[in-house]
């Protein structure tokens, strides 16, 4: 387990992250997320021990991780980088070595991890010969063959086309499901709502957001109605009690309510006439949420 | 450690630069050799016909050289018949051994007028010592050369003189110039092998991949181990290349001509192993200088800005081992005792009998005391700075480092 409690950095007057505390069980996968700068590579870094916090503490299974056997961490970073002259299996070896893999373990674990990925490639092509996205999946694969306990993923999604995110999100899943305990940051809020267990959110180094998807939504209310083809137009819309805004797009309206319990007279107003073919009453997704977040002032 | 030092070991085996680094002094001690044997073996001896009396002729005939042939005929028309067919290059009339003419061809093969003289007053010392009455005792004593023995010394500071092993200066001044020159290429390619190793890894950003699994120590510590096998292997192929070349000294007549015309007596032991280990410490300590200026900068464009202060200090070391033999001065001396320097121009001082075997030793003491002591250091800096990108440039990023480091 993956204790971070109260840790603070600063860079001479600039405070990086202040008093930031979460934890991620094994087999839990923890989203961060906030905007650049935010303090979400710094949290990282100090998990990695590559800088130390000025206060505060990291601890692996209630050790510090200063002390730990750096084999069981496989780490994603935000700036990809292999060597580019050496083949797919000498440099997946290279890390699977690192991480206490013998060769031959490597070997006869690389061509499933290429399947699983879908590598565009052989094992013996150089690197620099691979296609952008295929040379990321080989440093995913360089992170994840040893099997970490802790895998730390810095933006693992950028790049990626769909159809890729969707085989790393699988990638995910199964070391989620072996047990490991992973955090991730992303950009993309779809990403991080598929897969987070746990979300934290950073803002200029201080944590806003704190919870599971569903309970940081529900914190907000269902203050959002989505209406396709309703029985009123937009000026009628609005004029119902509990809405304080309607955007139109095409067919589809959206509401803002200040108050979730005004859903059910909305309802009934919208279906007068009969079949409507869409009410849905939520509350604002983790985009607007992030937005939110981000627009207010800080406290 | 053993995989980074292995990695950065088959990297550079794998790579063309590293091979070219080991084959460029062998390609050009081959072209060398290839030309002085085509010109060796394209060149004929000069042919001289003899017209002499008979026991001068026969005598003549015995001084034949390598590049001289002395053939007797019976008269000087013989002999211009010879020249004007291009079947001699000269023709040497001896009335006595006392006075003799020389016809040579133009378009001749070149004839040492030098080597004639010699030969001729040999076989008239011979014909005087004849005629005196000498017997070959006497002649003996009369024609032996005085013995000249020579002994290098050196002063300490308190004005005591002793012996150094140097024997034969312009020999070990040779080898000492020889041994700078090696070890300032050798730095050279070794500083930007670990330099540009380094800074490409971070700017690519793979060290923080690598860093996750191990501390950067331990990869400090493996690039220097990788460095210095690549090194020794380097060394090790030269030294094969020059065990099989002298085990077959007798069937190359170039390496056999060459061996011979060494006195490998004169160049003694303690200057060999002196100039061995300060060449090792030497390679050493830029290796480690490379390595740590490699970390304070932030990508590959940087590199050859890390490489400035190696190339630098390099430059200064050379320069001072070439004017060592001119130079009797106190600076050279001082130098010869400063770490990065000493390597290079200590052997130098030592090779010629400047200094003596105890200062060589001190010098070499402080050497290897300084690499320990400064291997600490850059082993901090390189771990302070390995994951840090700063584009402030080289002498910035070092003294963020060493405030931090007096911080801690």
């Amino acid at each position: 387990m993956l204790e971070l409690t109260g840790i603070t950095k600063r860079f001479g007057q600039q405070l990086a992250v202040a008093d930031e505390s979460f934890t991620v069980q094994p087999g839990e996968i923890l989203g961060l997320i906030g905007q650049n700068g935010a303090g979400k590579t710094t949290t990282f870094r100090m998990i990695l021990g590559f800088i130390r916090p000025d206060k505060g503490d990291v601890l692996w299974d209630h050790q510090p991780i200063a002390q730990i056997n750096r084999d069981i961490i496989g780490y994603l970073p935000e700036e990809r980088g292999l060597y580019p002259k050496l083949t797919v299996e000498a440099q997946v070896q290279f890390f699977g070595q690192l991480h206490g893999m013998s060769k031959a373990e490597v070997n006869a674990a690389l061509p499933d991890w290429m399947a699983r990925f879908e590598v565009k490639g052989k094992k013996t092509d150089k690197v620099k010969d691979l296609s952008k996205g295929n040379q990321q999946k080989i440093q995913l694969i360089c992170a994840l063959i040893f099997q970490p306990r802790l895998l730390i993923l810095d933006e693992p999604f950028s790049g990626l086309d769909p159809v890729n995110a969707g085989l790393l999100e699988d990638g995910i899943r199964a070391l989620q499901a072996s047990g490991a305990a992973i955090i991730f940051s992303s950009h993309d809020m779809s990403n991080v709502e598929a897969l987070s267990d746990h979300l934290v959110m950073l803002k200029n180094g201080r944590t806003v957001l704190s919870g599971t998807v569903d309970e940081i939504r529900d914190s907000y209310g269902r203050t959002r109605i989505s209406l396709e083809r309703p029985g009123l137009d937009k000026s009628a819309l609005k004029a119902l009690p509990g809405v304080s805004s309607v955007a139109k797009h095409g067919d589809h309206y959206l509401l803002h309510l200040t108050d979730p319990g005004a859903g059910r007279a909305i309802f009934q107003a919208v279906s007068k006439d009969g079949y409507i073919a869409e009410f849905s009453q939520q509350a604002p997704d983790l985009d607007e949420i992030f937005r939110m977040k981000v627009g207010e002032g800080d406290a | 450690m053993n995989l980074i030092a292995g990695q950065v070991l088959r990297k550079n085996l794998r790579g063309f630069s590293w091979w070219l680094m080991v084959l460029m002094p062998l390609l050009a001690v081959a072209v060398v050799a290839g030309i002085v044997w085509y010109m060796t073996s394209t060149s004929q001896a000069a042919r001289v016909v003899v017209v002499a009396p008979q026991p001068v002729a026969a005598a003549l005939k015995q001084q034949r050289s390598s590049t001289q042939e002395y053939v007797p005929v019976k008269s000087e028309a013989a002999g211009r018949r010879q020249l004007s067919d291009e079947e001699a290059d000269g023709m040497l009339v001896v009335k006595s051994t006392a006075s003799a003419k020389l016809y040579r061809r133009d378009d001749g093969q070149s004839i040492s007028t030098g080597e004639i003289t010699q030969a001729l007053a040999g076989l008239n010392t011979a014909a005087v010592a004849q005629s005196l009455g000498l017997s070959q005792a006497q002649l003996g004593r009369l024609l032996a050369a005085p013995k000249l023995a020579t002994r290098s010394v050196a002063f300490t500071d308190s004005g005591k003189m002793t012996s150094t092993a140097g024997k034969s200066d312009a020999m070990k001044q040779g080898l000492s110039t020889a041994v700078g020159f090696l070890m300032y290429m050798f730095l050279m390619s070794y500083g930007s092998i670990i330099a540009a190793e380094i800074a490409t890894e971070k700017g690519s950003r793979i060290e923080e991949s690598i860093l996750v699994a191990i501390r950067p120590q331990t990869q400090f510590y493996g690039k220097i181990l990788g460095v210095s096998a690549l090194l020794g292997l380097q060394v090790g192929i030269y030294a094969i290349l020059a065990g099989a070349v002298w085990l077959l000294r007798d069937t190359i007549p170039l390496v056999k001509d060459l061996l011979a015309s060494i006195d490998f007596s004169q160049i003694g032991w303690a200057f060999v192993l002196i100039s061995v280990i300060f060449f090792l410490v030497g390679i050493l300590s830029y290796t480690v200088l490379a390595a740590m200026c490699g970390s304070l900068v932030a990508n590959q464009e940087q590199a050859g800005q890390a490489l400035q202060p190696v190339i630098l200090l390099a430059m200064v070391g050379y320069f001072a081992s070439l004017m060592t033999a001119n130079a009797n001065g106190s600076v050279i001396g001082i130098l010869s005792y400063v770490p990065f320097l000493s390597p290079m121009i200590m052997p130098a001082r030592f090779g010629i009998g400047q200094a003596a075997l105890g200062p060589a030793l001190i010098s070499l003491a402080i050497s290897i005391i300084f690499l320990g002591a400064f291997t600490v250091l850059a082993e901090r800096i390189y771990a302070g700075n390995v994951l840090t990108y700063s584009e402030g440039g080289i002498f910035k990023a070092l003294r963020k480092s060493l405030t931090l480091l007096r911080a801690k």
